[in-house]
C-alpha cells in the first residue's frame, strides 16, 4: 500500500482518481492548489506525487522545483495542454514521467508503479556503485556494463550514456538533461547526437536494448517497466 | 526685345516730367544759375528709375541730358557748352544720375528678391504644413496644396499599386488622355521617372515631378500649367520631395499598425488555442479516466461506485457539450455572424432556464419584486449566467448565488461565490486589484481582455460572457469579495413599465455582433480587424426597441 498525494484542481478527475486509486488499495491524499501540495509534501512525504501541470495558483512546473529542492518523490506530471514545451519543462525541473491528458487508469497505474519501484530503489542507496534493471547490470565503480552476465563492450561515450540513465532509471530524461550530463555545459540542443547513440546502445545491448525508451520530441527513459507505452501518448 | 510695362510707364513718367520742369523753368532761365536748372532735372531721372527701373532710368538720363545742356547751359539752343564752369555742372550732374540710377535699381532689386523669397518661404511653409499633420486624406491634401499654391489648372498624384501606377488623389478636370500618356510612359517602372520639367510652351503641357526618397522612386505628381519660373519649378521640387518622405512615413506608419494588429490578433489566437484545448481535454480526462476504470479487467467495484462513475462521466459529457456550444458561439461572434436579437425579457424565466441547462446546481437564486422586464436577447444572456455559475461552480460547489436587483438603468445580474481560493485566481487572472473591471472588450485587438482568458478554468466560457454582455452594451465586473470568493456582475437595460411592453415584440434588433466594423465601434485601432471572440462593445439602447 503506498501513500498518493494527487494535486489536481478538477474536482471530477479527483473524484474519478479517488475511487480508481483506493481500488487498488492505494491510501490517497488530495489537494486542489499548488500551495497546499507543498505544504502536504513537507508535512507527511508521500511515496508518489500526481500533480496537474495547469493549478489555479501555481505553475505546475514552479511546483516540480520546489519540491526538487528538498525531496526525491517521484513526481509523475498530468499535462492538460498537449504541450510537448511544458511537459519538457516540468521534466527538466525534475519530474520523473508524465501523462499526458485524457488518459486510461491502467496508463496511470503503470505509470505509478514504475515510480514506486524506482523511487524504493532511490531511497533504499542514493548513490550505488552499481544499478540492476532486468537483465542489464551497470557496474558504476568499474565502469562495465553486462547483459544476462556477458559484458558488453562500449566506447566511453557510450557508456557515460547508459550510466546516467541507469543512474535515473526510471525517470524520462529530456534531450537537454542528458547532453548536458554526457556531453557537458557547452551542449543541449544536439537531440541528434542522442539519436545516433542511443541507436548503437540499443544494438550493443541486444534483448536489453527495449528497455531504452524513446520519448519522441521529449528525451529517453530506461525502464524495465513491461507495459509502459513509449511515447506513452494515448493518441 | 520686348519693353516691359513698367519700364515704358519710367520713361513716360521721366520724359514728362523732363518737358514739364523745362517748360516752368525757360522763362525764368536768365535768373538761375545753371547748377540750380541741373538740381531741378535730378528729380525727373529719379522718378524715371524709381517708377521703371534701370531702363527707364538712362532714358531719363538722357532726356535730361539733352533738355539740360540745350535749355539751360548757354549758348541756348545748341549742344555746345560754352563755359568750363558749365563743363564741370554738366559733368555733375551726368555722374551724381547715374549713380543714382545705380543705387536705387540695386535697392529695387534686392526688395524684389527679398518679396520673392518671403513668397516662396511661405509657399513652401503652406506646402510642408499640409503634410505634417497625420491624415488619412494625405494624398488628396497634396494635390489640393500644390494646385492652390501653384495656380495649377490640375494635379494628379499618381502612386503605384498592386504593381502598376494609379491615380490615388486629383485635383481639377484631368484630361484624361494626359493622364493615361503619364501612366503609360512610367508603366511600372518609377526608376524611368526622371523629374521631368517641359520648357514653358503650351499651358496644357503639364510638369512631372517624381517623388523620389533615398533613390527609391515613391509616385508621381503631375501638375498643368508647368510652373512658369525657375523658382516655382525649384518650389515644386521641393515640395515633391517632402510629399514622398511624407508618403513614405505613412506607409511605413501604416505597415507598423498593421503588423501590431495581426500580432494582437495572433496572440488572442494562442491564447484561444491554449484556453480551448485546456478546457477540452478536462472533462474528457475524467470521463476517459472513469471508463477505463469501469472497463477495467477484474474490476471489483461496488455498485454505488460504479454508478458514481458513469454519473461523473454523463456530467463531464454534458460539460463537453456546453464547451463545443461556446465554442461554436466563438466562431459565430468572429465570423459576424451571431446576431443579438433583443426583446423584452423576464429575469426570472432567464435565469430559471440557465439553471436547468447546468441540471438545478445548488444554487442560491435571489430576485427582488420589482425587477422590471430587460431589453435582452434571451438566449444571450442565458449563456452568459450558464458559463458565470458553471464557472462559479467550481471554485465553491456550495456557496454559489445568483441575484438580480433594479439598477438606475436597469436590472444588475450579479453571480456570487465564496470560494476560498477563488479571489486569488480572479485577481491572478484580472490581473488588478478589488473592484476592478473586465475591460468590457471593445475590440482592442483582444490583447486588454487577456487576463479574462488566462490560463484559468472556464478561461472559455468566461470570454464568451464577456462578449455576449458587451454586445449588449454593457460590462462585465469583478469585484473582490474582501478575499472570500468574487462576484460578477452585469447590467441590462430595463424596459418602461408604463410603455407598450409589446411594442419590443417582432421588431427584434438585428444588430449583428461582429468582429469587422460595425455600428457603434469605438474610433479604436484594430476595431476592423476580427480578433478572436471578442466581439466590440454595441449598445443596444432603447431605441433599437
Amino acid at each position: 500500500m503506498a501513500h498518493l498525494l494527487v494535486v489536481d484542481d478538477d474536482p471530477a478527475l479527483l473524484t474519478v482518481l479517488q475511487i480508481a486509486l483506493s481500488a487498488r488499495g492505494d491510501q490517497l491524499t488530495v489537494v486542489r492548489t499548488g500551495r497546499e501540495a507543498i505544504d502536504r509534501l513537507a508535512l507527511s512525504p508521500p511515496d508518489a506525487v500526481v500533480l496537474d501541470l495547469g493549478l489555479p495558483d501555481l505553475d505546475g512546473v514552479d511546483v516540480c522545483r520546489r519540491v526538487r529542492q528538498w525531496s526525491d518523490v517521484p513526481v509523475i506530471v498530468l499535462s492538460a495542454d498537449g504541450d510537448e514545451q511544458r511537459k519538457v519543462a516540468a521534466l527538466d525541473a525534475g519530474a520523473d514521467d508524465y501523462v499526458t491528458k485524457p488518459f486510461g487508469m491502467a496508463e496511470l497505474q503503470a505509470r505509478l508503479r514504475a515510480a514506486l519501484r524506482h523511487g524504493a530503489r532511490r531511497r533504499g542507496d542514493p548513490d550505488p556503485a552499481s544499478v540492476e534493471i532486468g537483465p542489464l547490470h551497470v557496474d558504476l565503480a568499474h565502469h562495465t556494463v553486462s547483459v544476462d552476465g556477458r559484458v558488453v563492450d562500449l566506447t566511453a561515450r557510450e557508456y557515460d550514456l547508459l550510466a546516467y540513465l541507469a543512474r535515473h532509471a526510471g525517470k524520462v530524461c529530456t534531450h537537454h538533461l542528458i547532453l548536458q550530463a554526457v556531453w557537458g555545459a557547452g551542449y543541449g540542443t544536439e537531440s541528434n547526437y542522442l539519436r545516433v547513440y542511443t541507436h548503437r546502445l540499443r544494438q550493443k545491448l541486444g534483448s536489453a536494448g527495449t528497455m531504452l525508451r524513446t520519448h519522441p520530441g521529449v528525451g529517453y527513459q530506461l525502464t524495465d517497466d513491461p507495459d509502459r507505452v513509449p511515447g506513452g501518448q494515448a493518441r | 526685345m520686348a519693353i516691359s510695362r513698367r519700364t515704358a510707364l519710367g520713361v513716360a513718367v521721366a520724359v514728362a516730367l523732363v518737358v514739364m520742369l523745362s517748360a516752368g523753368m525757360i522763362p525764368v532761365r536768365g535768373h538761375l544759375s545753371v547748377a540750380t536748372a541741373g538740381l531741378v532735372l535730378v528729380v525727373p531721372v529719379v522718378a524715371g528709375v524709381v517708377v521703371g527701373g534701370l531702363t527707364a532710368g538712362i532714358v531719363a538720363v538722357v532726356a535730361g541730358f539733352v533738355a539740360y545742356d540745350v535749355l539751360f547751359i548757354p549758348p541756348y539752343g545748341t549742344l555746345a557748352v560754352g563755359r568750363v564752369q558749365n563743363w564741370a555742372a554738366l559733368a555733375v550732374y551726368v555722374i551724381v544720375l547715374v549713380l543714382v540710377a545705380a543705387v536705387v535699381t540695386d535697392q529695387r532689386r534686392a526688395r524684389d528678391a527679398a518679396t520673392r523669397r518671403e513668397r516662396e518661404a511661405r509657399r513652401l511653409f503652406e506646402l510642408s504644413e499640409a503634410l505634417v499633420a497625420d491624415s488619412p486624406h494625405l494624398a488628396q491634401r497634396v494635390v489640393d496644396t500644390v494646385a492652390r499654391t501653384f495656380e495649377a489648372r490640375w494635379v494628379a498624384l499618381m502612386l503605384p499599386e498592386q504593381g502598376d501606377l494609379a491615380t490615388v488623389a486629383q485635383s481639377g478636370e484631368v484630361p484624361p488622355h494626359r493622364l493615361a500618356s503619364l501612366l503609360g510612359t512610367a508603366g511600372t517602372d518609377l526608376g524611368l521617372a526622371v523629374p521631368l520639367l517641359p520648357a514653358v510652351g503650351s499651358p496644357e503641357t503639364p510638369a512631372v515631378v517624381a517623388l523620389v526618397t533615398e533613390e527609391n522612386p515613391v509616385g508621381l505628381l503631375a501638375v498643368a500649367p508647368a510652373p512658369g519660373n525657375e523658382h516655382d519649378r525649384q518650389l515644386l521640387a521641393t515640395f515633391a520631395n517632402q510629399a514622398a518622405l511624407a508618403i513614405t512615413r505613412a506607409d511605413l506608419r501604416e505597415a507598423a499598425v498593421r503588423a501590431e494588429r495581426l500580432e494582437a490578433a495572433e496572440e488572442t489566437r494562442q491564447i484561444l488555442l491554449r484556453t480551448v484545448s485546456h478546457d477540452l481535454r478536462t472533462p474528457l480526462a475524467t470521463i476517459k479516466a472513469s471508463l477505463s476504470e469501469l472497463l477495467e479487467p477484474g474490476s471489483e467495484l461496488a455498485e454505488p461506485t460504479r454508478r458514481l462513475l458513469l454519473g461523473l462521466a454523463e456530467e463531464q459529457a454534458d460539460r463537453l457539450d456546453r464547451l463545443v456550444a461556446n465554442l461554436l458561439d466563438v466562431t459565430r461572434v468572429e465570423a459576424g455572424s451571431l446576431a443579438v436579437r433583443t426583446d423584452a425579457a423576464a429575469v426570472d424565466e432567464i435565469v430559471d432556464e440557465a439553471m436547468a441547462t447546468l441540471g438545478r446546481p445548488p444554487v442560491t437564486v435571489d430576485i427582488a419584486a420589482d425587477v422590471p422586464l430587460v431589453q435582452a436577447d434571451h438566449t444571450l444572456i442565458c449563456h452568459v449566467l450558464v458559463n458565470l455559475v458553471d464557472n462559479a461552480l467550481r471554485y465553491s460547489p456550495d456557496h454559489v448565488e445568483v441575484s438580480a436587483v433594479r439598477a438606475d438603468t436597469g436590472v444588475e445580474l450579479a453571480v456570487t461565490d465564496h470560494g476560498p481560493g477563488l479571489a486569488a485566481d480572479q485577481r491572478a487572472r484580472v490581473g488588478a486589484g478589488p473592484g476592478s473591471g473586465i475591460d468590457p472588450v471593445h475590440g482592442t485587438g483582444g490583447r486588454g481582455t487577456s487576463p479574462v482568458w488566462g490560463q484559468g478554468h472556464g478561461g472559455l466560457g468566461l470570454a464568451i460572457a464577456n462578449a455576449f454582455v458587451a454586445a449588449h452594451g454593457s460590462r462585465l465586473t469583478v469585484t473582490d469579495n474582501a478575499g472570500h470568493g468574487s462576484r460578477l456582475a452585469f447590467t441590462l437595460a430595463g424596459v418602461p413599465m408604463h410603455g407598450d411592453v409589446d411594442r419590443g415584440h417582432g421588431s427584434a434588433a438585428g444588430t449583428r455582433v461582429s468582429g469587422a466594423s460595425g455600428p457603434g465601434v469605438g474610433p479604436t485601432v484594430g476595431a476592423d480587424i476580427p480578433v478572436g471572440p471578442v466581439g466590440p462593445d454595441i449598445p443596444v439602447g432603447a431605441e433599437t426597441a
